[in-house]
């Protein structure tokens, strides 16, 4: 039967257009293919270039890694799960990888000489301080942004190390203990951003804490270590380690 | 307060000293441990800055913050009697948190320098007193030995108060050094052939020869 109308063409220019088309997608293909490769090859130059100012100059490192953020690249992506390592560890000739890796070790070294201290939480900017401290053996510039890169490269080995937020400025914390923080020791270490310290009574007036539940939180927090007590004061004062950075 | 001068030689508090539960002794076991050693290394970097050799339990006198001003910058204990409570109130106290030490801790953290070698206990005081070991004897020692030897005074007869307060070691790190630590110092190098003690022929102790 003969098809009239515009439904004549279909049958006779269908594979016209197919091809047409699908010779359009592969070239559009292709010429993506070249520019990530021409664009994989330029930032894998650039990374090789400048792997030294990527490892020695934490704002240029923070600056390199906002701008693989920006375009959705993870420079620790896939870097432990296989042997061959991320395809960004092979691009960048694993510099930046092990950056954040070394990195790590020292953040759980400090995470374990302070723990007696902190009762195994630190806040981000005091490791940057630790880190970057003259007395030790290798003092190391880096920004908070790296130490939170490093702290998250943990995942992997399992809950011991997270980050935790704490109050209303969202201070960044790092948890090297792995018991989690109840919602209530949370606030209470949320409080002590204002004075340091809280007490029954301010939790009271503040909170409305029963004084049994404060008892009971404080006391808690002060056998897990991450709470100092002063008895020297009006009333029992209860202490962030946090403060003495 | 504190003219710019002093302020250069002032001691400089580690950050711990101005948070005020560290003056309280801490029932958690793994913090107090952590108290500890931070209370261990702030005594005996304040004693090397301030050459203090003795500390005693002793009473925090309080209130003194006045004569501290008057008799405290010069920063010394030296001559040892009377300037503990000066030293107490300095170290085991801090007016500007209105915080201090109780003695029972004070005592507790004496006990903790002892074991740790870091200090020795006076022995006629009963557990009051200690010597403060920021260095410890043998080390005293050394410095003692390697300093004659430099100086050109081996074999030499020296007296023990030309070496702790002679002109000529005003430089040195044992620069009015306690007598009873000098004597542990002696000792050691007595008992490494180092050195002899000369007696006169009453048994008075005249000096000593460094060999």
């Amino acid at each position: 039967m003969k098809r009239v109308g515009l439904a004549a063409f279909d049958t006779k220019h269908r594979a016209a257009f197919d091809d047409l088309s699908s010779n359009i997608l592969q070239e559009q293909v292709e010429q993506l293919n070249t520019q990530l490769s021409v664009f994989q090859s330029a930032l894998a130059y650039f990374a090789v270039e400048h792997a030294a100012d990527i490892r020695n100059n934490p704002e240029f490192r923070a600056e390199f890694s906002r701008m693989c953020t920006t375009i959705g690249v993870d420079p620790l992506a896939g870097s432990s799960s296989n042997n061959q390592g991320s395809l960004w560890a092979n691009m960048l000739g694993k510099d930046v990888n092990d950056f954040y890796f070394e990195l790590a070790v020292r953040v759980i070294e400090i995470c374990r000489l302070t723990r007696d201290t902190n009762g195994g939480l630190i806040s981000v900017s005091e490791m940057k301080t630790r880190l970057a401290d003259k007395s030790q053996l290798r003092p190391i510039e880096v920004t908070e942004d790296d130490i939170e890169r490093s702290v998250k490269s943990l995942k992997s080995l399992g809950r011991g190390f997270e980050l935790v937020q704490l109050g209303t400025h969202k201070k960044m914390m790092i948890r090297s203990v792995p018991s989690e923080l109840s919602n209530d020791q949370t606030v209470v270490l949320g409080a002590c951003e204002a004075l340091g310290y809280v007490t029954v009574t301010m939790l009271h007036d503040n909170l409305g804490w029963i004084h049994v539940r404060s008892r009971t939180v404080l006391g808690d927090m002060v056998a897990a270590g991450l709470l100092w007590a002063d008895t020297q004061g009006v009333e029992t004062e209860y202490w962030a380690p946090s403060w003495l950075s | 307060m504190e003219t710019n001068i002093d302020s250069e030689d002032d001691f400089k508090y580690p950050s711990i000293f101005e948070f005020p539960p560290f003056f309280t002794k801490q029932i958690n076991e793994q913090t107090w441990k952590s108290q500890l050693a931070s209370w261990d290394s702030l005594i005996l970097a304040y004693c090397q800055h301030y050459k203090v050799w003795k500390l005693s339990v002793g009473s925090t006198k309080n209130n003194s913050l006045e004569n501290d001003l008057v008799d405290g910058l010069s920063g010394t204990s030296l001559n040892g009697s009377n300037g503990s409570d000066d030293v107490n109130s300095k170290l085991f106290a801090n007016p500007r948190i209105n915080r201090a030490l109780k003695q029972e801790t004070i005592k507790l953290i004496f006990e903790y320098m002892v074991e740790k070698g870091h200090a020795e206990w006076e022995k006629s005081s009963s557990k009051q007193q200690i010597f403060v070991y920021f260095k410890r004897p043998d080390e005293w020692a050394t410095d003692i030995r390697r300093w004659v030897d430099s100086t050109g005074q081996t074999g030499s007869v020296l007296t023990f108060y030309e070496i702790a307060h002679g002109d000529l070691v005003a430089s040195q790190d044992f620069a009015g050094i306690d007598d009873t630590i000098l004597r542990k110092a002696i000792d050691n190098l007595v008992s490494k052939n180092q050195a002899v003690i000369i007696k006169a022929s009453d048994n008075q102790i005249m000096g000593v020869k460094i060999l």
